[in-house]
């Protein structure tokens, strides 16, 4: 393994420090050493690659047919250079070569298509990109992989069946010239071109400038926010050091000139539109350098802040289909009542011979979205049966991983006439994963006759009109809420930052924390003021983000983690009613006759379609475990008066702790990296959530009771009052119903009244 | 001020339920919701009084509401489907009809009114009657006895006439081209003047069929000059407590009618051809049981045509019965009503009459009532009446639409077939939705049918009795609807006989639509196997569509006519009397009744033998008195004179306490009127205790399994027999039944 390119010396600066600005490097550090035991990296000399931003995870193609649409932003100076495109693949050793293939198109044009061979002595190709196919700005890059199994004609076989790309060496191939030397560039648009590393993180170091303040450090911080958010760095691997990184990547150098200059970097005056930026450019790694200086710390805020402005209001330019494939990223924006075809979310129109056909795609709710069923999101699919379909197909459809909504495959396929249901409550707010599966099963695939049960498409999809729409959403904000938006606490003082709260001895610590911040800001589209403090023994005391082993954890923030230990905590005397009634699931090692009954009553609940409970037992242990996370958030309790004043949207105070913990701080940053690699942050849900990184699963629950601010709503929108009585509802259905007959017995009572004082 | 408070607070509790019925929740809070609220409603129906009745609606409306709300916002197909969306539309109409019908009913009884009993005692301060009782073609025995019973009720002599207001025989019909038909009128006219003699009755006929009944009644008025006036249908003879009964309530100034229940001595067809009249309540018990009584609260009670007392006074301010429409009773009551007269129900039955024989005579007669009430909906809408007050508006439209049914009841039935075997989907839903929403309304309804008139409605009996009646009616609305003023009135036939069992004239629509729903089960059961993508909806659609078939095919066992050959019906009678034959005397007990002859069992052993043929003379014993105290005296009424009539002993046989012998009356038309209506009808205390006998209630599940049964037996039987039937008439080239065995109203509603 070597890198790309290596920065020699301060030297190389002088020309740029001539032409333009400031600054000089300190002696770089060594390459980074990334081992990936599976993908290998190998690179051709004398050229250097810009790879596509995402990890071997985001990169996997699974099923019988799978497709990957990804945005390549491609630098003005490097566009014309661009000639070939990389790819290297691992396939699953299932997979029968003869049947499987993957094409590649760029922009919309097919530009190679590979045989998918488990076997082959070389899994790397490249393509040649016909001049002029990739422009200035985003272009997309698709694709498309096509499995068959060797000798399995079931549906689970289906799932051994998958193709990876290598994120080290897929990419676009371009000689970047002979010129190493960094560039000065004053064009803010590279930000959104900062290379990945070789596992497709993207990999953020901020400087930590020798003694100076740790205050810097925020400033550093809210700029990787900035930029995470300005090119959807959404996988970043967050470093804290005090010297330059080497390989692809984006250093984040802030301070006063001062602080600077101390640190041995030269200073020269800039020519940016913000004032103190400068933004350098290495043409062999493609690494980036940004520098923000001033003359003092209020002016240093200022420029912090004009460059938080300059890219926002940054336009995007590409080709359409890569602009699109960029806004879609995180999800198609969602406005409710309003059916998007699947095609405009970024589905493909497609003819499928396989048995199980699977489509992901991504939608974004608004931030402020009130979980909650009492609405649904309505999938009007057309799908053909192109072949003799038996009896024993569904359709099924998952949100963020669960499984949500089913319904059987007629003989003719799925037609938009008979949209499927989808309940609200299953989706979270801001980003939302989505997949359908639909079986395919023939009669011929009892027998497994391989060759012949792939003789023709057994099903069409018509993204064009196959829509989703979803009913109106509820706005407002709960607390304490898991989603990205809400990890990063609000401090309860409006103009103040968000503590991060981590030990001054736990470097691994911090880095999760700034990685969370990052990737959140990266997802939502938002930056957060950000204060990190250090604490020698322990954190948790101040509400927060507090990151942290759970040994050195302390306050409300070890409360919160003594809370998931408690098994008594979601079990009220409603909650018997609510389990007897099979409302409740049941945990599984409960071996009673009740137990059993209340075990087959959710079973029938679920079996006639109702989803009443989830099928993992509700009294799980939060007990952490190496390689795991735990994350909580847990608030003040309320009086009821303020409760009320929430509730009906007048500003409440109210101090918020998130905890990220684990056994040791090298789990929590393991962990962390893995759940952002795996892209799984988006799944957080209710108030604690478990995150087994060997596993790459979540336990979620909500052991609190929520807070609820219309802060985010109009309380006098009567059609979001609704909406959200009818959310608080769903999540109390047994006090509704007891609600409900006290009422009736009133309303009966006024007209008995009323009747006895009418006519005779 | 109390009042406007606790209106304005139901009003708001009002609405604070529609905002939570239309919350948009999950389908699993709609579930459980529906099922807390149905275990409610199982307690509430139990308990006793307004209150409970009151409460246990308000739980039933919350989730008829709630239906009516996602009904209406979430399942109608997209107009982008048209052929969908067409049909879909009129499914939902049709819902929404049957729950306004719903919500209509439940408002109107749910506090019913219990009028205090009224007699009047004193003999002095007894305003004059009029009986009217017209007369169209009824057979003159049955007119004659009816005569009689109105000539014998208990009421100052002085005080009361008896009008015979003859309509078949009128100078237009004396006068007739077709000289049969005026020999007939002449005849006829004869015959009822003698009878009228013979009674002490009044016979008048005026010179045009003008008007029909309505006519015929403001004759009767321009010929009599009583404070009030009481109306008997032919067929409907008086117990002798009836005018003591109601024109006490007349007091009241402002009063214009006091209407009092119908009560029939024979089975209506469908409960013949069932054989359900001993043992389930009639159809005309929920009527005059409940809803009567819940119009009288709200000062809403019409006139029913018959067995009611009317203001002469008021009825001369509107220029007498009405006669736009051919319910001229509904209407003039709805007239006075809409002056400011008040009405009364007096829950009290004391009138005894026949139904229709035959279902064509069945299905005649309500088409002339749903017709009827349609024009009064179209030509005198109530909802747009001046002088009516709310609930009087409210009760009237629910009258007047109750017979809009026949919409709803085909669509129902046809809807369900549409899915089947055109792959329609005119009701979006998903299965889980059917249960959370559809499931727990149906059971929430059905559930307030069986508390709120079970013991007066078994389950499913409605719909069975609105299918029968649907196929014919519809036609019948749509022509009214057509042409409001052309429907004319036709008389119901009463005291048919049919010689031997057979289908009804009107059997083949029947049979051709159950036919239909066979097939269409078979294609369910197909689709069922084959459709998968489909079973959970096919299913819940298929339950539907099995209920429908199950109707159908339990409404073939009552197009099947059973054998009845007596053109009286018999009623129980408790009277002793004296029979004088071959010079013997023995007291006897009669036991049944009928207008032609009694059915005697002889207190002691006679000495003669076999008398089959004799004849002989009957003297009745005083009957017991009313009771009734004499104003002032304190002293009881005193026993009426005991009338005698000949006989001829026409059946004898041995019964478990003597012998029985069947007496046939001999004397003439009047004297045996006279006698029948002394024995019969002077005292309905042992008719109406037998009647009360079967109000009792049924369960829905037992309903069901009744239902079933029939349907699984004349769903084999009626189409084999059909078939047979039509074999024969093939062979034997028959014509098909000629038109004058239909009735008139089948032949041509609008005529």
């Amino acid at each position: 393994m070597k890198t790309l390119y290596h920065l020699k010396t301060a030297t190389c600066l002088k020309a740029v420090l001539v032409a333009s600005t400031l600054i000089a490097l300190p002696v770089s550090a060594g390459a980074q050493q990334l081992d990936l035991s599976v993908l290998d990296s190998q690179t051709e000399e004398r050229s250097t690659i810009r790879r596509l931003t995402a990890t071997a995870d985001q990169l996997r193609m699974e099923g019988e047919q799978a497709e990957i649409r990804l945005a390549v932003y491609a630098p003005r100076d490097e566009v014309l250079l661009y000639r070939k495109l990389q790819v290297d693949y691992l396939t699953a050793v299932s997979t029968a070569p003869e049947h499987s293939s993957m094409s590649i198109m760029v922009n919309g044009q097919p530009v190679g298509d590979i045989e998918l061979n488990a076997g082959a002595q070389s899994s790397m190709r490249s393509f040649d990109l016909p001049p002029g196919l990739m422009v200035e700005g985003f272009n997309e890059i698709r694709f498309i992989a096509k499995h068959k199994h060797r000798v399995d004609c079931t549906i689970p076989a289906t799932y051994e069946l998958w193709t990876v790309l290598n994120p080290a060496n897929t990419g676009i191939v371009f000689d970047p010239g002979p010129e190493n030397s960094p560039k000065v560039s004053s064009s803010l648009e590279l930000l959104r071109a900062v290379p990945n590393d070789e596992s497709g993180a993207t990999n953020m170091r901020l400087l930590q400038l020798g003694t100076a303040s740790a205050g810097n450090l925020d400033r550093a911080l809210a700029v990787a926010q900035t930029v995470a958010a300005f090119g959807k760095y959404h996988n970043p691997d967050v470093e804290i050091s005090n010297e330059p990184g080497a390989g692809a990547g984006l250093d984040i150098i802030v301070g006063t000139r001062a602080e600077l200059s101390h640190a041995g970097f030269a200073i020269g005056e800039a020519q940016s539109e913000i004032p103190g930026l400068a933004i350098v450019h290495r043409p062999d790694t493609g690494r980036v350098s940004l520098f923000l200086t001033a003359e003092n710390r209020p002016a240093l805020d200022k420029s912090i802040e004009a460059l938080k402005l300059a890219l926002q209001s940054k336009p995007m330019v590409g080709s359409r289909l890569g602009i699109a494939a960029f806004e879609n990223k995180f999800g198609y924006e969602i406005e409710p009542g309003e059916p998007v075809s699947l095609a405009k979310i970024g589905v493909s129109s497609k003819r499928f011979d396989g048995r199980l056909l699977r489509q992901d795609f991504s939608i974004r709710l608004p931030e402020d979205y009130f979980v909650g069923d009492y609405g649904k999101a309505k999938l009007s699919l057309n799908i053909d049966a192109l072949a003799n379909l038996s009896n024993a197909n569904r359709l099924q459809v998952f949100a963020n991983g669960a499984a949500l909504a089913s319904a059987e495959l007629t003989r003719d396929g799925i037609s938009s006439r008979n949209p499927l249901d989808i309940p609200l409550g299953g989706f979270s707010p801001g980003f939302n994963d989505l997949r359908i599966e639909v079986s395919a099963l023939t009669e011929d695939d009892a027998a497994c006759d391989v060759a012949t049960g792939l003789n023709g498409d057994r099903l069409s999809l018509d993204a064009e009109t196959s829509t989703i729409e979803f009913d109106a959403l509820a706005r407002m904000r709960v607390t304490p809420s898991l989603s990205p938006s809400d990890l990063l606490p609000k401090n309860p003082a409006e103009s103040r930052p968000t503590t991060i709260q981590v030990l001054s001895d736990d470097p691994k610590s911090l880095e999760a924390a700034a990685q969370l911040a990052v990737a959140t800001a990266a997802i939502t589209q938002q930056v957060r003021p950000l204060a990190i403090t250090t604490a020698s023994a322990s954190v948790g005391n101040q509400p927060g983000l507090i990151v942290a082993p759970v040994n050195r954890l302390s306050g409300m923030a070890r409360e919160a983690y003594l809370d998931t230990l408690d098994p008594e905590r979601t079990q009220g005397q409603r909650s018997q009613v609510a389990r007897f009634l099979g409302l409740k699931s049941v945990d599984e090692t409960d071996t009673s006759v009740m137990a059993s009954i209340q075990r087959y009553t959710g079973s029938v609940w679920r079996s006639i379609g109702f989803k009443l409970n989830s099928e993992l037992p509700s009294d799980r242990s939060f007990a952490l475990q190496g390689n795991s996370i735990l994350i909580a958030q847990r608030t003040k309790t309320l009086s009821s008066k303020e409760s009320w004043v929430a509730f009906m949207g007048a500003p409440v105070k109210q101090d918020t702790w998130t905890v990220v913990t684990g056994l040791t701080s090298d789990d929590i940053k393991a962990s962390t990296e893995t759940m952002l690699r795996e892209g799984r942050l988006a799944w957080l849900t209710g108030d604690t959530s478990l995150y087994n990184a060997t596993t790459n699963r979540f336990a979620s629950e909500r052991l609190s009771d929520p807070n609820y601010f219309a802060s985010l709503a109009n309380p006098s929108d009567f059609r979001n009052s609704r909406l959200v009585v009818a959310g608080l509802v769903s999540h109390n259905m047994l006090d509704f119903v007891v609600f409900m007959l006290a009422f009736c017995l009133v309303l009966g009572f006024s007209y008995y009244v009323s009747l006895k004082r009418s006519g005779r | 001020m109390l009042n406007l408070l606790l209106y304005v607070f139901a009003t708001i509790a009002t609405i604070a339920t529609f905002f939570i019925v239309t919350l948009p929740l999950s389908v699993e809070v709609q579930l459980f919701l529906g099922l807390f609220v149905l275990v409610a409603m199982q307690f509430t129906k139990i308990l006793p009084g307004t209150l409970g009745r009151v409460t246990f609606l308000t739980l039933g409306g919350l989730l008829v509401g709630r239906y009516v709300y996602w009904r209406v916002t979430q399942t109608v197909p997209p107009i982008e489907n048209f052929y969908d969306f067409v049909p879909g539309v009129l499914l939902l109409v049709a819902e929404l009809f049957c729950i306004l019908m719903f919500f209509l009913s439940a408002l109107i009884v749910s506090d019913r009114y219990e009028r205090p009993r009224k007699v009047q005692s004193s003999d002095a301060d007894a305003p004059t009657v009029d009986v009217f009782i017209p007369s169209y073609n009824e057979d003159p025995s049955l007119v004659a006895c009816t005569i009689a019973a109105a000539k014998n009720m208990d009421y100052p002599k002085d005080k009361f006439r008896v009008f015979l207001l003859d309509d078949g025989a009128t100078l237009q019909k004396l006068n007739a081209t077709d000289p049969k038909a005026a020999l007939a009128a002449y005849e006829r006219s004869q015959e009822f003047k003698q009878i009228c003699e013979d009674l002490g009755a009044t016979y008048l006929a005026r010179e045009r069929n003008e008007h029909a009944k309505a006519g015929n009644l403001n004759y009767g008025l321009s010929r009599s000059e009583g404070d009030l006036v009481v109306v008997f249908d032919a067929d409907h003879a008086p117990a002798r407590e009836f005018l003591r009964e109601t024109v006490a309530y007349f007091k009241d100034p402002e009063l214009f009618l006091v209407q009092t229940p119908h009560f029939f001595l024979n089975p209506d067809p469908i409960e013949r051809n069932l054989r359900t009249y001993n043992i389930m309540p009639s159809e005309n018990d929920m009527f005059y049981g409940m809803i009567q009584k819940g119009l009288d609260k709200w000062d809403a009670t019409f006139f029913c045509g018959s067995g009611a007392v009317l203001r002469r006074a008021a009825l001369n301010e509107v220029g007498g019965f009405s006669g736009v429409s051919i319910t001229e009773d509904c209407e003039t009551a709805l007239e006075l009503h809409s002056r400011g007269w008040k009405s009364a129900y007096v829950d009290r039955p004391m009138i005894a009459g026949l139904q229709p024989d035959t279902i064509a005579s069945f299905i005649g007669q309500r088409s002339r009532w749903c017709r009827g009430m349609l024009q009064i909906l179209m030509l005198k809408n109530p909802m747009f009446k001046p002088g009516l007050s709310f609930m009087q508006r409210v009760a009237y439209m629910s009258s007047a639409m109750f017979w809009l049914f026949p919409f709803p009841r085909l669509v129902f039935l046809l809807a369900p077939l549409m899915f089947i075997l055109f792959n329609m989907k005119i009701y979006i839903a998903s299965p889980q939705e059917f249960l959370a929403y559809t499931m727990t309304y149906i059971l929430a309804v059905v559930t307030i049918q069986s508390g709120l008139y079970g013991k007066l409605r078994w389950p499913w009996i409605s719909e069975l009795y609105e299918y029968i009646q649907s196929i014919y009616l519809f036609p019948a609305i749509f022509s009214v609807l057509m042409n409001p003023r052309a429907p004319k009135f036709n008389v119901t036939t009463k005291g048919e006989t049919l010689e031997e069992e057979q289908l009804s004239v009107l059997a083949w629509p029947y049979i051709i639509v159950f036919a239909v729903m066979l097939f269409t089960t078979g294609v369910l059961v197909w689709r069922l196997q084959n459709d998968t993508g489909q079973t959970a909806l096919l299913g819940v659609v298929g339950i539907w569509h099995v209920f429908n078939l199950i109707i159908a095919g339990a409404a073939l066992g009552a197009i099947l006519e059973r054998k009845e050959v007596r053109t009286a019906p018999r009623m129980r009678v408790h009277r002793k009397a004296t029979l004088q034959l071959r010079d013997e005397t023995i007291p006897v007990n009669l036991l049944e009744s009928n207008t032609n002859g009694l059915l005697l069992q002889l207190e002691k052993a006679p000495a003669w033998g076999n008398v089959l043929g004799d004849k002989g003379h009957l003297t009745f014993h005083p009957r017991q008195p009313l009771n009734r105290q004499v104003e002032g005296t304190g002293e009881q009424e005193e026993a009426l004179d005991a009338p005698g009539i000949n006989i001829r002993v026409a059946s004898q046989r041995a019964g478990s306490k003597g012998i029985l012998i069947g007496a046939a009356y001999l004397d003439t038309v009047a004297a045996r009127a006279t006698v029948s209506s002394d024995v019969m009808f002077a005292d309905l205390t042992i008719p109406r205790a037998l009647h009360n006998r079967k109000l009792t209630g049924s369960s829905v599940i037992a309903g069901m399994f009744r239902l079933t049964r029939w349907a699984l037996y004349y769903g084999i039987r009626i189409p084999v027999l059909a078939l047979m039937s039509a074999l024969r008439a093939g062979l034997r080239r028959k014509p098909a039944p000629v038109e004058q065995d239909l009735p008139e109203s089948v032949l041509s509603p609008a005529e």
